[in-house]
């Protein structure tokens, strides 16, 4: 399994390790939803992500989109591996918008 | 998602409809004015919408057909086809094929069945017709992405010395197989992503988005010394259902503006638009949003900023600017009208007649109990029922225009047929009548206009002749008088011959020799089954069917129809109908022990019969009112009421198409509102009688059908 979900004090801690591609995307969909719809803070870790395509960055998108319509206070951490996709596509969410990457 | 889909398929079928009467209106006035850009463009967006829409819920037959012709409009847009009358009659047979498309579509409701042969048949010929004047572009392969840039260089270009590729990914790209990251990725060993936007606008709420779907776009500013085939070649395998635009360096501004009329998305701020189109750069916008905010007062436009200071040519931000606010107009009117089922405004006047009624019977009871402050209440409260009244009735008005311009095609199309020279001529177009009244009164219309085509307007020689210009006219005329709409529908043709009428009435065996009709008796016979003067057969009319379905139709509205004509000159055919089919304004009287509606409207004054001429009644049915002769109809014997007859007697005298009537009553009880209630199958065809309603205290009054008084009337005073 390459998700954990730990949830303490209303902060909901996921994790996400491997793949993030379109074979996993609907599973990753289905944990990301249910964490923000259970947590008002939400930290997702993608640290020991390998590899992320195209379905896997519209996970991220969707993921910001409703934590920003739900009030919802979304970190995320990502390797190079992830950061450099982003950057490829000029997308700003997680870290990417705070600007601590640059 | 299937219902949805279905529901979305109706929404298509009945916008649709409407867009392809605007295309037929536009095309039939540009063939007037062939210059006039606006009406091309408005053709086009009408063929672009349809296409597009016609995708989206699933009708690939219509959508590939509309495409092909929204290319040809394109061509005709530019100016590369002239646009002449063969043109628009292959335009206008189009039009017809769309049209026949969705019919079957909403018939069907599915794509699947397979359409007639003679459908395939039309289908087949008319895009041999279209291919026709697309060769030029079609001897090229992929002729859609080349067609803007090639041959525009001379037009203004574009500063920018880059590409701008724009990406609309298809959904089902990541199932494929295909990842759309990689093919950017290997864009970058081809040269420099300059800037790139991502595009989610497409992206639905997280409880709809299907993660094994793709929903983005990318808005690509590409520095390359590569050719614009190699770059393209990057997205072959993507290119299948997606929209892929790229621009080389220095395209044209015509190019740009295309594309920004293509790109799906809602018209974001201008600056946006451009910086998304590649014609900007962000800072660029940046300094421009800078310079508005210290601006002077008033704040010029982004637009006008960003073209004085030569930072963008000013087509792209026209275009940018018009799309935003076309876009914006739209909004606005969707704001100001919506869709509403007509079920559910039938149920609203159901109610509201409900709520007049029992405002009726708490009005008498207050009254009864002799409460001032009671009284005051219910009295506001019948005022307030009355203003919602009116408002519910006004609710399902529309302006009569939008259908009498579809006969604008009919006109056309009969007369050249019929080899005539004609124009449809339309005044009061504002007239608002009942929706479901306009629905009904389209097919007896259409009869009349092509009586008038057919026997009306002669041929224009024949015309010249008789020294009238060779160009005959239809007018189609809507106004409101004394509680109906009058519709006419006149030519300036021959006008009917009453001997003619008059000797194949005889040969019908439809009235005996040597009997004297006046002239509205003699047009009258027009009307009768089976009647037909037209010596000749023809495709348009002349099987004696029409006429009397004409007369049927509108007296089902509780309508009447009525012929005036002078020899060599023209005729007029009148129907009048009720403003309104649900609640009226009511004048109330007893004979009797009954009581009996007649609609306000109609009701010119109260005199009182006087003893003498209730003596002369006995020899004729008329009083002489100021001077006036005055038929009247006594109810009392007309419904044959018992009781009594009252020291004083009243007349009502009502006025129906210009003709007045005495109705003679026992008692008037002044104005009440009527909730028209139809009366039950047994009692529909009572003469005299169009409905009934309810009064305050529960009994029930019935509601006088003046026209057919003021008829009868009339032929009681003749006979006499």
């Amino acid at each position: 399994m390459p998700v954990s979900v730990a949830m303490t004090n209303g902060v909901c801690r996921v994790m996400i390790e491997g793949e993030m591609n379109i074979y996993n995307a609907s599973a990753i969909k289905d944990h990301l939803l249910n964490a923000i719809s259970e947590c008002p803070r939400i930290e997702l870790d993608l640290f020991n992500v390998n590899e992320i395509d195209t379905s896997g960055i519209q996970l991220l998108i969707m993921l910001n989109n409703e934590a920003q319509r739900r009030h919802r206070e979304l970190n995320i951490t990502m390797n190079n591996a992830v950061r450099n996709v982003m950057k490829l596509l000029n997308i700003e969410i997680g870290e990417m918008a705070q600007g601590l990457c640059r | 998602m299937q219902i949805d889909l279905d529901a979305a398929k109706q929404t298509f079928i009945i916008e649709a409809s409407e867009l392809l009467q605007d295309m037929e209106q536009a095309l039939l006035a540009i063939e007037e004015s062939p210059d006039d850009e606006d009406t091309i463009n408005a053709i086009f967006r009408a063929a672009h919408t349809i296409k597009g829409s016609a995708g989206i819920v699933g009708f690939e037959n219509i959508e590939q057909f509309t495409h092909k012709v929204e290319n040809l409009l394109e061509k005709a847009r530019l100016g590369e086809i002239p646009i002449n009358s063969e043109l628009i009659e292959l335009l206008l047979k189009c039009r017809d094929h769309i049209a026949g498309l969705l019919q079957s579509a909403s018939e069907g409701q599915k794509t699947g069945i397979t359409p007639e042969q003679d459908a395939l048949d039309t289908e087949k010929s008319l895009t041999n017709k279209l291919n026709a004047y697309l060769k030029p572009a079609w001897l090229k392969p992929e002729g859609d992405a080349e067609k803007t840039d090639t041959h525009e260089k001379s037009c203004s270009a574009v500063k920018s010395d880059n590409y701008h590729i724009s990406l609309r990914l298809a959904p089902n790209v990541l199932r494929d197989g295909m990842d759309p990251i990689s093919f950017i990725n290997y864009l970058t060993r081809l040269g420099e992503i300059v800037s790139i936007t991502t595009i989610t606008d497409a992206m639905p709420p997280a409880s709809e988005m299907n993660p094994e779907e793709c929903y983005l776009g990318f808005e690509i500013n590409f520095k390359s010394d590569f050719d614009k085939k190699t770059i393209e070649d990057v997205f072959e395998f993507v290119r299948e259902d997606a929209q892929i635009h790229i621009l080389p360096p220095k395209s044209s501004i015509e190019s740009f503006i295309k594309l920004l009329n293509n790109l799906p998305e809602e018209p974001a701020r201008i600056g946006e638009l451009l910086v998304k189109g590649g014609a900007l750069t962000e800072t660029e916008l940046e300094d421009a949003l800078r310079l508005q905010s210290a601006g002077t007062e008033p704040q010029p436009r982004i637009g006008d900023i960003l073209v004085n200071e030569g930072m963008v040519h000013k087509k792209v931000v026209d275009a940018a600017i018009e799309k935003q606010k076309s876009a914006k107009d739209t909004k606005a009117k969707e704001a100001k009208t919506i869709r509403v089922d007509a079920e559910k405004l039938d149920y609203l006047i159901t109610m509201v007649g409900e709520l007049v009624i029992s405002g009726a019977t708490l009005e008498q009871h207050a009254r009864r109990v002799n409460d001032s402050g009671l009284q005051e209440s219910a009295s506001q409260m019948s005022r307030l029922v009355e203003d919602i009244r009116g408002v519910a009735m006004k609710v399902r008005m529309v302006p009569v225009g939008e259908t009498f311009s579809r006969f604008n095609r009919l006109v056309r199309d009969l007369g050249r047929e019929a080899g005539k020279e004609i124009d449809l001529i339309i005044s009061g177009a504002e007239t608002e009548l009942d929706k479901a009244v306009t629905e009904k009164i389209n097919d007896p219309l259409m009869h009349l206009i092509r009586n008038a085509i057919d026997h009306g307007i002669e041929l224009p020689d024949e015309r010249l002749l008789s020294k009238k210009p060779a160009k005959g006219a239809i007018t189609l005329n809507a106004y409101q008088d004394a509680g109906s709409i009058v519709i006419e529908v006149s030519d300036n043709g021959k006008g009917i011959n009453s001997e003619k009428v008059l000797k194949k009435a005889v040969e019908r065996g439809l009235i005996g020799h040597g009997q004297n009709l006046s002239d509205r008796e003699i047009y009258n016979l027009i009307f009768e089954p089976g009647f037909s003067t037209a010596e000749q057969v023809t495709k348009l009319s002349g099987r004696g069917v029409g006429m009397d379905v004409v007369k049927r139709n509108v007296e089902a509205l509780r309508g009447m129809v009525e012929i005036e004509s002078s020899e060599g000159i023209g005729a007029t055919v009148r129907i009048r109908l009720p403003l309104t089919l649900a609640i009226i304004d009511g004048f109330m009287v007893k004979v009797g022990k009954h009581f009996y509606v007649i609609p306000l409207d109609m009701v010119v004054e109260c005199v009182e019969l006087t003893e003498t001429d209730r003596v002369e009644a006995k020899r004729r049915h008329y009083i002489n009112l100021r001077g006036e002769v005055l038929p009247y109809v006594r109810l009392k014997e007309l419904f044959d009421e018992n009781g009594v007859r009252p020291p004083y007697e009243n007349i009502v005298v009502v006025r129906y198409a210009g003709r007045k009537t005495g109705l003679v009553v026992d008692e008037l009880h002044g104005e009440v509102q009527a909730v028209i209630k139809s009366l039950g199958r047994m009692y529909r065809n009572v003469e005299g009688i169009s409905g009934a309603t309810i009064l305050g205290d529960g009994t029930v009054a019935l509601i006088i059908d003046v026209p057919h008084l003021v008829q009868s009337a009339e032929g009681i005073r003749q006979t006499s």
